[in-house]
């Protein structure tokens, strides 16, 4: 058992804790990161094999219940149509995602005021800027300033190239006279900071070989520790311990070898994603919490939103050349992301468009929709469809309702026997109508971009990547686990900043946000180190 | 899944039912490939199929035997098809139950991605190069004025 008491013990070294520690290294205060993944090597990322689509979906899935990866802990998602997807391992799951980069627009912060739903967030846009600017620097975001979807903003870097699947879709936008622009995208499209620039690989989402994508494993973290931040990896926290005085006093975890060790610390920062803190925190019960640590209001857990995805894949009558460039990032659109009565449903949604298959993925999903059939007819079915597909993703605002949530399974466990989480999921008859829309406009676009017939896939059920809401940000202590910039009402040493704190969803990926919230919530520590805990 | 010599040969003709060559020729049939030795390793993975399977190939030599006076492997194509769609009647497609691991191994094959036009390599490092993003081709785009809600 250690006996020392570190001044700042974080818990998840993904996108939110990573940026976290790199914010507070400048104070010099010992700073000690558990997390339960790995280091990874990229060199051994599938992209380096032959078999790189197979791995996809294999021990590279997006699911931790596919990989079984002794790392990851397992889901229960059977009562839930969108499935749990994350990774575990130093970055977290940036290894795997896309790096499709957008920010919340102002109105995502003020939903109830001007659309009558959700929840107002307590703080605003203008309040997170500085911070969205800081971490498009270090992340190292491609994009072009001007999108008339947005308030202004500086971009570091050029664009993703669009090729010859982007020139289309953006051309399908074009003629129907919808909005599109060239995503912001966490990618260097030119060497920076280190990091070898892009070269189109194509599958981002098996982790990237090249290091052109910013994972934080890259990014934040070597300059976190060359500042003196440890990271101890293969350390998974079991609870969080409370002391007689109602503070955080440290935590409980298995170390690489499986041993019980236990963290003593002044402060204690959970940045497990929306699934993974509010599992740890109602697996910490005490006399105080029986319920689970800092839950008096109940809603650890509760308010679980994903985005719902609409997918639809148009079929085009000439190669794309879609295996080359970043499979997620090109362009989007946010044509629809606004409240329109007329729609029939409030908020939004965002195009975001998907580069083509690979060999591999192209003859399943063919096999899954029938176009590429077993036996005779096959190669011509083949042919159809073999680099001649591209697709458009509906992102579509979740709202926040008490029934989406997290509890803990009474019997799924991981490698370490701690409770494993269990998400109960319906769709709103809201999101409901913007899915069916979403994939009506997208089929739309599609068309007038020359494609000749569509596959729907919707709700798409892979895509629960993006975890929200389940330990939310408010004033009132009643109806929100966190404060203003992240500490529990409950436990005045204990703060959350990841994608649980989450007020509302908006309708694009959500990282970006992640991790501007994570320096904020580290510039307010900074800012009042000598009254933290008043 | 271990196989025998024999049932590989079997194994290798029902592959060449799970994807033909192509009428051209251009495209060589997974069987042909060479494939059966993989396919059968990836199915260790997974015992029950692998158990369908292998009784799979039995009845399908059986019924071959019993119909053709050959085992499965020496019939043509016909013969072939018409045995299988016998174990399908049956209850067993054994082609449609081995299409996942074998469209696997066929198209991550060199020699297909060579015969589809691609090259014969992973994606790293070699990656593809593209032309930088046009900025033209947002000139409509630009002249819409803002549209975010101001709040
Ligand atoms: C396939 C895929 C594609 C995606 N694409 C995009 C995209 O294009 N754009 C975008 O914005 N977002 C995308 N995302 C989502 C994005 O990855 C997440 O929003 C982001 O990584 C969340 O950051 P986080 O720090 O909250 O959590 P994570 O990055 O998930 O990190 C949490 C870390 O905590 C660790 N942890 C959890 N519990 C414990 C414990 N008890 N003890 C120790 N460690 C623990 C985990 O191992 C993990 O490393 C994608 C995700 C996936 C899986
Ligand atoms: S396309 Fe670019 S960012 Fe994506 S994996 Fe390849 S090199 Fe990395």
């Amino acid at each position: 058992m250690a006996e020392e008491t570190v001044d700042v013990l974080i818990v998840g070294a993904g996108a939110a804790g990573a940026a976290f520690a790199w914010s507070l290294a400048d104070t010099r205060m010992r700073i000690v990161c558990l997390e339960q993944g790995g280091w990874m090597n990229p060199a051994t990322y599938p992209t380096t094999g032959m078999d790189w689509e197979a791995r996809a979906l294999g021990d590279f899935s997006v699911s931790p219940n596919a990989r079984g990866r002794k790392e990851d802990y397992p889901v229960n998602d059977a009562d839930s149509p969108i499935k749990a997807a994350m990774f575990s391992a130093v970055g977290g799951s940036t290894i795997l995602y896309a790096g499709h980069f957008p920010r919340l627009h102002p109105s995502d912060f003020r939903t109830k005021s001007l659309d009558g739903v959700g929840e107002d967030w307590p703080v605003d846009y203008a309040t997170l800027e500085p911070y969205y600017a800081e971490n498009d620097r270090m992340m190292g975001v491609a994009g072009l300033a001007g999108d008339p979807a947005y308030p202004p903003k500086e971009v570091p870097l050029p664009p993703v190239p669009l090729g010859k699947l982007g020139e289309r879709l953006a051309s399908g936008f074009d003629e129907l006279g919808w909005h599109w622009w060239p995503s912001d995208s966490a990618i260097a499209t030119r060497p920076y900071r280190g990091r070898d620039r892009c070269v189109n690989l194509g599958p981002c989402i098996s982790g990237c070989s090249q290091g052109a994508k910013a994972s934080t494993d890259i990014t934040y973290w070597p300059e976190a520790v060359r500042h003196g931040v440890e990271v101890r990896p293969g350390c998974r926290v079991r609870e969080i311990l409370l002391r007689d005085d109602g503070m955080a006093d440290g935590v409980v975890y298995y170390d690489e070898a499986g041993n019980e060790c236990r963290e003593r610390a002044e402060i204690v920062v959970i940045a497990c994603n929306g699934i993974g803190t509010p599992r740890l925190l109602l697996n910490s019960t005490s006399r105080a919490f029986p319920d689970g640590l800092a839950n008096r209001s109940g809603l650890v857990g509760k308010n679980l939103m994903f985005h719902p995805y609409g997918m639809v894949v148009g079929y085009f009558d000439e190669p794309l050349e879609g295996y080359k460039g970043p499979t997620g990032c090109s362009l989007m659109s946010q044509e629809f992301y606004e409240t329109d009565a007329s729609r029939g449903f409030v908020r939004g949604y965002s195009f975001e468009a998907v580069r083509g298959m690979g060999p591999v993925s192209a003859a399943l999903s063919g096999m899954g929709s029938g176009r590429v059939p077993v036996g005779e007819g096959h190669h011509e079915g083949f042919a159809q469809v073999h680099d001649r597909s591209a697709a458009l993703l509906a992102i579509c605002e979740d709202l926040a309702e008490e029934r989406n949530r997290v509890t803990l399974d009474p019997e799924l466990k991981d490698a370490n026997g701690i409770p494993a989480p269990k998400i109960d999921y319906r769709l709103s008859e809201n999101s409901e109508r913007m899915l069916a829309h979403g994939v009506e406009r997208a089929k739309e676009v599609l068309a007038a971009a020359g494609a000749r017939e569509f596959q729907v896939n919707s709700p798409l059920s892979v895509a629960g990547w993006h975890l929200m809401g389940t330990a939310r940000m408010g004033l009132d202590p009643e109806r929100s686990v966190v404060n203003e910039w992240g500490r529990c009402h409950d436990v005045r040493n204990l703060f959350i900043i990841d994608g649980s704190i989450f007020v509302t969803a908006g309708a694009v990926n959500p990282t970006s946000t992640i991790q501007a919230l994570a320096l904020y919530v580290a510039d307010r520590m900074k800012k009042n180190l000598a009254n933290l805990f008043d | 899944m271990n196989l025998s010599d024999d049932q590989l040969r079997s194994f290798a003709a029902l592959l060449d039912e799970v994807i033909p060559p192509s009428a051209d020729g251009r495209m060589p049939g997974a069987g042909q490939l060479g494939l059966a030795g993989r396919v059968a390793r990836d199915l260790g993975a997974q015992p029950a199929l692998a158990e369908i399977v292998v009784a799979g190939l039995a009845s399908a030599d059986r019924v071959a035997r019993e119909e053709c006076d050959r085992p499965f492997a020496a019939l043509g194509a016909t013969d072939r098809r018409r045995v299988l769609a016998r174990l399908a009647e049956a209850g067993t497609p054994l082609a449609g139950m081995l299409a996942f691991p074998t469209y696997i191994a066929y198209y991550e094959h060199p020699e297909v991605l060579v015969a589809l036009g691609r090259e014969a390599r992973p994606p790293h490092p070699g990656g593809y190069e593209l032309e930088p993003f046009d900025e033209r081709l947002l000139d409509g785009v630009r002249k819409r004025a803002p549209f975010y809600r101001e709040c």
